[in-house]
């Protein structure tokens, strides 16, 4: 003779059931998703190593490929920096060309002209008359900033104009 | 004892969420990963991977760069280059130039002086050389200064002195030696072509002086050696 249950199972599976059923729903619905979810993610992991690999591999048959084209690319880029050092070179070099070309004048005659990068300039000029260095130093008034006339000088003989300009 | 085996009956439809979790946790602990450190993970994959993508791509637009350069082409620009500034103190050829260009301008050179400079490490840069005139007149030194200044190899005129009839100048003869590059090989190329046609576009006009007028030294022998590569050294 076995132990009475004296607690019907009618009675278990009536305080549980509800339970019971919606627990294995629920318990059914997480795994699946859990798998879907845990197969995408293992699956994207796999995929990103599998193309990081591959483009490991390429890279390195890429640069086996430019390291055979070595001396081209010795070319290229002695060809790039020697324009650049060209290109440099004349965009810096110091301006006198600018200057020179309006020390033109029909009226007066420069007889001397001192040019030094960042230094003031001088000039001497001669002419027939003083209005014509001063009509000069206002053509000047285009490229300089500050022209001061330093000396005129008034030779009677000669009747000959001489001045110094200083020019910034 | 058959009690427990009585609460195990009741309670077994527990077994099977058990089950799953301790799947799910033993899954998510030594196969997928925490969240946090998944989403680390993939991010820092596809991180590496978009990185390496650009790198593949960068390294085949190179590789075609350098299978389909026109070898002529550059070596005539390289050739050109040279002239343009030497690869090193060509103190002859700036010389001539100034020699040249003051007979071109009712003008004379009366002498210089070279200030090389370092000549035991291969820097770059210029080279000073004071050079005086025999100029007869200011507009004879503007057209000086405009010759020296579209001549080639290039040089620059950093002071001037005139004093009606004598100029002296001082200027800066531009080189710049070989050297070794030290290119990485993911590096890009840089556009050379555009570098060099710029730069023949900005030198438009400038005139390389003639080879027979460059060295006396040379006319001395009777014979002038053309060097079309400067950068390949002349065999006899």
């Amino acid at each position: 003779m076995g132990a009475i249950n004296l607690l019907p199972k009618r009675n278990i599976e009536k305080k549980y059931g509800p339970l019971q059923k919606n627990v294995y729903l629920l318990t059914s619905v997480v795994l699946t998703m859990y798998i879907v979810a845990a197969s995408a993610i293992l699956g994207l992991k796999i995929y990103l190593n599998q193309r990081s690999h591959n483009l490991d591999q390429e890279i390195q048959k890429l640069n086996s490929q430019i390291r055979e084209q070595s001396s081209k690319e010795a070319l290229v880029l002695e060809l790039f920096n020697r324009s650049a050092k060209g290109r440099e070179f004349v965009d810096t070099r110091p301006p006198v060309q600018s200057y020179s070309d309006i020390l033109k004048s029909e009226e007066v005659i420069i007889e001397g002209w001192t040019y030094g990068v960042g230094q003031p300039q001088t000039l001497s000029v001669v002419s027939g008359s003083a209005e014509s260095i001063e009509r000069f130093a206002d053509v000047l008034k285009q490229k300089y900033s500050s022209i001061t006339i330093d000396k005129l000088t008034h030779n009677l003989v000669d009747n000959v104009w001489s001045g110094e300009l200083l020019l910034l | 004892m058959n009690q427990l085996r009585n609460i195990f009956l009741d309670f077994k439809w527990l077994v099977y969420p058990a089950i799953v979790l301790v799947f799910i946790l033993f899954t998510i602990k030594y196969l997928i990963g925490l969240p946090g450190e998944l989403i680390s993970q993939i991010s820092a994959s596809q991180k590496s991977v978009t990185e390496s993508a650009q790198i593949v791509s960068r390294l085949k637009v190179k590789l075609n760069t350098l299978t389909t350069l026109d070898e002529n082409r550059s070596l005539e620009d390289l050739s050109w280059l040279g002239g343009v500034i030497p690869v090193d103190k060509q103190i002859d050829v700036i010389v001539s130039e100034l020699r040249f260009s003051a007979s071109q301008t009712n003008s004379e050179l009366l002498g210089y002086t070279t200030m090389l400079g370092d000549v035991v490490s291969s820097g770059s840069g210029e080279f000073l050389i004071s050079a005086s005139f025999n100029t007869p007149d200011m507009p004879s030194l503007v057209q000086l200064i405009s010759s020296l200044n579209s001549s080639l190899p290039l040089m620059s005129i950093s002071s001037v002195q005139f004093v009606s009839g004598s100029a002296s100048m001082e200027i800066n003869g531009a080189w710049f030696p070989l050297v070794p590059h030290q290119a990485r090989l993911e590096d890009d190329l840089p556009n050379h072509v555009q570098a060099v046609s710029d730069l023949k576009a900005r030198l438009e006009g400038f005139s390389l002086v003639p080879v027979a007028s460059v060295d006396e030294a040379v006319q001395e022998t009777g014979e002038i050696i053309p060097n079309p590569n400067p950068f390949t050294p002349l065999v006899n």
